[in-house]
């Protein structure tokens, strides 16, 4: 399947806006539903890439939902996976067979999440917790509230309830209030109201400077006196570039050393994402985490074709594609504020020029999106390559550290 | 519209059974009782058209119930034993206790479906 196929993703959120962990399933493309061999692939796919042999689970303490079938039950993959980091969602149709429920106790018992989906929760109690871990709620129309009133009465204390689509943020308010645990929609794109960003603080104005200075290949003692009028700027910089692998072989201590040894063009990246962070307030940290998703994943795709050097730009345009609704400004101020390359404002604006069509990929494996075949198709890429770059980025977002 | 009393103890196989009388789209109200005593109170005090029932049960199972059930006269609504048991045996000591049909708890969700349609057709109730 992964060969054929596409793997998409959306971010499931605590009660508190964290990103708890991501729900991974295959596209359903031309209405043609995953097979029972589709999904048990997805299994092992997701355990070649992103459990290491010798990091381990590059995930950090990110939860993977995904879609299951009893055959994934018995699946040698599933044992390569961390059970505590692992839930696997069952339509409840699928657990009418005896023997199959007997498999779910067992991965149940060694720590393997299970999620139901189509319960009846007006019956939740009642001798559930054997076989799943959390239930799922499915919204529909226009009372999520009211809904969520009657799911929330009718909770099993040791039951997890994920809500989905909870598609707006007061909804996701009303659901938190109630009770539910987790999540799913497209709020990862949808700037959180209440206590807007405007504008950029001091700590960004100070990026953006940085950021300026680096284009312009400045001097690397003014680049020192300008990050030192926010010390924070400088631990929170050293610290990104140490944690996400610089690709200096050691630890970096300082910003002079990051120059000498890689030079200005890694270090752009880095002052994008401090940018994006050093929002005081207002900010959601699942935008943002999509953000850092989207402009990796932009640059894996295009590494092949583009080669390295372009990677640093296809970075910044994934990041900067967020950066308008994370900052509270519209894409033309940003573009205002901040020079960037031509062919990075193409992107940003028309998703054109070398650099849009990588974007846009990387945005609609984030949507469920029919498009993600044909723009990779129209790229030359694989969905092998497509897939395996985006459980890379995910990784690598992990590794950030964006909320640690 | 039909009143059906669903006895089962087990939570998916009440939300499955559920499920599939919603498929049907008939005009029907489901109650739940989780055990033969619960039942045999809510039949005591209401009147179902149909009785679904489960026959492994804690407490009082699902012969039990049927027997209590004759004995105090209120066996008048057709039932549907729903059961994940195939023994012949337990067949026979259904039929003995005057259930109308029985269904065996099928492996998959679609085989169930077909079952249990067909015997609430020929129980009378509108499955459609």
């Amino acid at each position: 399947m992964h060969r054929t196929n596409f793997i998409v993703r959306e971010p499931l959120l605590d009660p508190r806006q964290r990103v708890l962990g991501y729900e991974l399933s295959w596209q359903q493309h031309d209405g043609r539903v995953p097979t029972g061999l589709d999904l048990e692939g997805l299994v092992g796919f997701v355990a070649e890439h992103v459990n290491h042999v010798d990091q381990g689970w590059l995930l950090r303490d990110k939860i993977l939902f995904l879609d299951a079938v009893p055959a994934m039950l018995s699946t040698d993959a599933l044992h390569a996976l961390p059970p505590e980091r692992t839930v696997l969602a069952f339509d409840i149709r699928q657990l009418t067979d005896v023997d199959v429920r007997s498999a779910v106790q067992a991965v149940r018992a060694g720590g393997v999440g299970v999620a139901i989906r189509g319960c009846d929760l007006t019956l939740l109690g009642r001798n559930l917790a054997p076989y799943a871990s959390y239930v799922e709620v499915r919204f529909t129309g226009v009372d999520v509230a009211d809904q969520a009133r009657t799911y929330a009465s009718a909770k099993h204390s040791s039951l997890r309830m994920v809500g989905r689509p909870v598609g707006t943020w007061a909804d996701f308010d009303a659901c938190a209030a109630l009770g539910l645990d987790a999540f799913v929609g497209k709020l990862h794109l949808t700037p959180r109201p209440g206590n807007p960003v405007k504008g950029m603080n001091p700590s960004q104005q100070i990026i953006l400077q940085l950021m300026q200075m680096v284009q312009a290949n400045d001097d690397v003692g003014r680049l020192e006196s300008v990050l030192k009028r926010d010390p924070a700027l400088t631990y929170k910089l050293l610290r990104y570039i140490n944690t996400a692998g610089f690709g200096a072989g050691r630890e970096v201590q300082s910003l002079r050393q990051a120059i000498s040894l890689l030079g200005y063009a890694p270090l752009y990246r880095w002052l994008v994402l401090l940018l994006a962070t050093a929002s005081a307030s207002g900010y959601s940290l699942v935008l943002m985490e999509t953000a850092v998703v989207r402009g990796r994943l932009a640059e894996l795709l295009g590494q092949k074709a583009l080669g390295r050097g372009a990677g640093e730009h296809l970075f910044v345009a994934g990041m900067f594609s967020l950066l308008d609704r994370l900052l509270g400004l519209s894409m033309q101020e940003v573009l205002d504020a901040i020079q960037l390359p031509d062919e990075v404002v193409k992107a940003l604006t028309k998703r054109e020029g070398s650099y849009g069509p990588y974007l846009a990929l990387a945005e609609a494996c984030e949507l469920n999106s029919n498009l993600v075949a044909s723009l990779a198709a129209n790229l030359a890429l694989s969905p092998s390559d497509v897939n395996e770059a985006h459980l890379s980025a995910l990784a690598w977002a992990q590794s950030v550290g964006l909320d640690g | 519209m039909k009143n059906i009393l669903l006895v089962d103890d087990l939570g998916i196989d009440v939300m499955l059974t559920r499920l599939a009388l919603q498929e049907f789209a008939f005009d029907h109200q489901l109650v739940v009782a989780s055990d033969g005593a619960e039942a045999f109170e809510m039949i005591r005090e209401q009147r179902f058209d149909l009785l679904l029932l489960d026959i492994k049960m804690p407490q009082v199972d699902g012969f039990e119930l049927l027997a209590r059930l004759r004995a105090e006269a209120l066996a008048g609504m057709p039932v549907i034993v729903v059961s994940g048991s195939g023994l012949a045996a337990d067949r026979e000591r259904a039929q003995a206790l005057g259930v109308d049909d029985y269904v065996q708890k099928a492996v998959d969700y679609t085989g169930f479906k077909r079952e249990l349609k067909a015997a609430l057709v020929r129980q009378g109730c509108p499955a459609g």
